[in-house]
């Protein structure tokens, strides 16, 4: 139950590469942030950064009142929960939940009482006498969880708990995670690489790329107006569908074109546009695959395209085409209200004419990735080296000498 | 196709197999022929001179008798035992200790240090026998108080054999430790409660390797202890009747010695000798 600060965090190893750029966050108590990102975006180290296994290069972190930086992780009050759940395998169930209590020289009906009433809360009460091998993996993960909320920390750290479960399984426990977090009311920060998992669980959502915050905002701001091209193809599957568009001024209100279609945009770009010294004539044109309407051919304003793939997904119709200027476009099609006939049709046409919903329109800059109505909006960072970590960063600096050589 | 076909072995597999065996068995005979013969003389009681044949005619006690309490040699089999259990606890000590901080911890110049090391233990130990003896003259831990002396060398120089104890470690996950480390434990805590009962094999290996290098120890025992008979131990001890003075006289009680020598080992390795196999391959292969 604390506030945790990170002021201009930075991580830069040894060799020079840096994981984590001038990291700027402010998580509020009993608050629940995901940090999510491809992998070797840097959300993994931030994590570690705040629990302590990771030295700061530069900033600074603060959990509750105190500067931790230079803190022992057993000093910090946090818990943690790892990806491959690091149970120690000679220790009984009741045991693991036990260490971080014995360590603190509870007494021993003290420790007794907590334990089980963690066991409770996570239903794994009859497996207190196992070891960890005899558990499944849900199990295991269970009791990981187990060994971190019994000791009622200030904050809580999980590090892509449920990446080693399957598929079935990891919504369970994605339930189960929610429920657990309005039981034990504390502070969380949760790193995923799945955005199902960050959109469900988070708050708020910090989304990471190359060592560098894109946005941070709810789910919603998040998926209705990303800060930047790469957060829009980030977050919702599948991707977001962009066009090339053309901006145009007419009474005083903007309008975009694609491919000869026009698009009225939506007020609140309007007035942040209106906002703007300059606005670029070429922008790319943002609109989600359910947000694109089929319509009668020749429909004015429409955009005709020649279908690639269809996919039934049982719900839904997903629709791969290709616009006529050549554009990758993918549909979502809503099927409840169609007929089987008419879903058979759907997936047997070779054209098709679609609208786009403006309300829900995005624009941004071709040029570095922002949105143009989303004020204060990052870049997308030029992508300087590919390295992912700091020993591929090594290698790669070392292959570098010799050819130069 | 038949069942009979999954089950039973062709002619030819079974010929080879036995032709296998016979070499095995070969082999091991072979091999036992000297400590068989080593037990024939330890007990043969007609003359303690060299002999050409191989089963006693007489046999005896007394040549161990005749160990004990004529000659040092109980002197010498406990400055064995002491060195050699000194040295298991001190250097399984500094080489689990030594290749945990090599396995776990990133410092400046850790390649360094591993690198040194490895080529340190290149150069046979004898090159700085006497170097080692002055410094140890020095101290006044030589002759008569060579059991610390040699206590002082194999333990010393005993956190370079870290190789297979840090290659075991390097097979358990980090996040354990690190685990731990959030759980509220230091870093001894973390080696002592959550890594020391996990590597219970490489334990066990280290200690047999500490105990039998000393008890089978001739160079440095010889050169340390200068010629100052009781602080010998067993190996300088029994190899000094194998002169040419001696060796009529005292060849069955060498043997009765060499028997006796070989018994703390055996125990050793039988009693641990699960754990051993273990050892070894669990840190050798992964690391």
């Amino acid at each position: 139950m604390a506030e945790v600060k990170l002021r201009n965090v930075k991580k830069q190893y040894e060799n020079g590469f840096v994981a984590v750029h001038d990291f700027n966050l402010e998580i509020k108590d009993k608050e629940f942030i995901v940090l999510v990102g491809p992998s070797g975006c840097g959300k993994s180290t931030t994590l570690r950064m705040i629990a302590g296994l990771e030295d700061i290069s530069g900033g600074e972190i603060m959990i509750g009142e105190n500067v931790v930086n230079d803190m022992e992780p057993k000093d910090r009050d946090i818990a943690m929960v790892f990806q491959n759940y690091a149970l120690y395998p000679h220790m009984s169930v009741y045991e693991n939940i036990a260490f971080g209590l014995r360590l603190r020289r509870l007494p021993n009906d003290e420790i007794h009482q907590k334990v089980v009433e963690a066991a409770e809360i996570l239903g794994i009460t009859e497996l207190l006498g196992r070891k960890p091998k005899q558990l499944s993996g849900g199990q295991r993960q269970r009791v990981a969880i187990g060994r971190a909320i019994v000791r009622i920390p200030k904050v809580f750290l999980m590090d892509e708990p449920l990446s080693n479960l399957d598929a079935k399984l990891r919504n369970q426990m994605r339930a189960e995670i929610i429920l657990l977090r309005e039981k034990i009311q504390t502070t969380f920060v949760y790193v995923t690489h799945d955005q199902t998992e960050a959109m469900t669980l988070g708050d708020r959502i910090v989304i990471m790329k190359d060592g560098y915050v894109m946005q941070v905002g709810t789910p919603q701001e998040l998926f209705n107006h990303p800060a930047n091209l790469f957060v829009a193809g980030f977050i919702g599957t599948p991707q977001m569908n962009f066009f090339d568009a053309q901006l145009k001024k007419d009474g005083g209100k903007y309008y975009a074109t694609v491919e000869n279609a026009r698009i009225e945009l939506p007020q609140h770009i309007n007035d942040a546009l209106a906002k703007r010294g300059s606005v670029p004539e070429k922008v790319t044109l943002g609109v989600r695959p359910e947000n694109l309407i089929l319509c009668a051919d020749g429909t004015a304003n429409s955009i005709a395209a020649e279908i690639k793939v269809t996919e039934m997904m049982g719900s839904e119709i997903h629709i791969h085409a290709a616009s006529a200027e050549g554009k990758d476009v993918i549909l979502r099609v809503q099927i409840a209200d169609m007929s089987d006939e008419e879903q058979l049709d759907l997936i047997k046409r070779k054209t098709f004419s679609f609208t786009l919903r403006e309300r829900t329109v995005n624009i941004f800059d071709p040029e570095d990735g922002r949105n143009l109505a989303v004020e204060n909006a990052v870049p997308v960072p030029k992508k300087a080296e590919t390295a992912v970590d700091a020993d591929e960063f090594d290698k790669k600096k070392k292959k570098d000498k010799k050819s130069k050589k | 196709m038949s069942k009979k076909k999954y089950t039973s072995k062709s002619g030819k597999e079974r010929t080879v197999r036995i032709i296998i065996y016979i070499f095995l068995t070969l082999l091991c005979v072979i091999w036992l022929i000297p400590f068989i013969y080593l037990i024939f003389q330890a007990f043969r009681g007609e003359s303690t001179s060299m002999v050409t044949y191989v089963i006693p005619k007489q046999w005896t006690f007394d040549n161990f008798i005749f160990l004990f309490e004529k000659t040092n040699f109980g002197h010498w089999y406990l400055n064995t035992l002491i060195i050699a259990l000194f040295n298991a606890v001190l250097q399984t000590v500094i080489v689990l200790c030594v290749a945990y901080a090599l396995s776990r911890m990133r410092f400046k110049g850790r390649k360094l240090i591993m690198n040194l090391m490895l080529v340190l233990g290149m150069f046979p130990g004898f090159l700085s026998m006497i170097a080692t003896y002055f410094i140890l003259k020095l101290f006044g831990l030589t002759s008569e108080n060579a059991v610390p002396g040699l206590i002082l060398i194999y333990a010393a120089s005993s956190g370079m054999g870290y190789y297979i104890a840090k290659g075991f470690f390097d097979t358990i996950p980090k996040s354990l430790d690190e685990a731990a480390r959030i759980d509220g434990a230091s870093r001894a805590r973390v080696f002592f409660r959550i890594i020391m009962p996990m590597a219970k094999p490489i334990i066990i290996y280290t200690i047999m390797m500490a105990f039998i290098a000393p008890w089978g120890d001739f160079m440095y025992a010889s050169l340390i202890t200068f010629g100052h008979e009781e602080a010998y131990n067993v190996a300088v001890g029994l190899y000094k009747w194998l002169d040419k003075e001696h060796i009529s006289n005292y060849f069955t009680i060498f043997c009765a010695g060499g028997l006796l020598v070989s018994i703390p080992i055996t125990a050793l390795f039988m009693s641990l000798q699960k754990y051993y196999v273990e050892g070894v391959t669990g840190g050798a292969v992964k690391g």
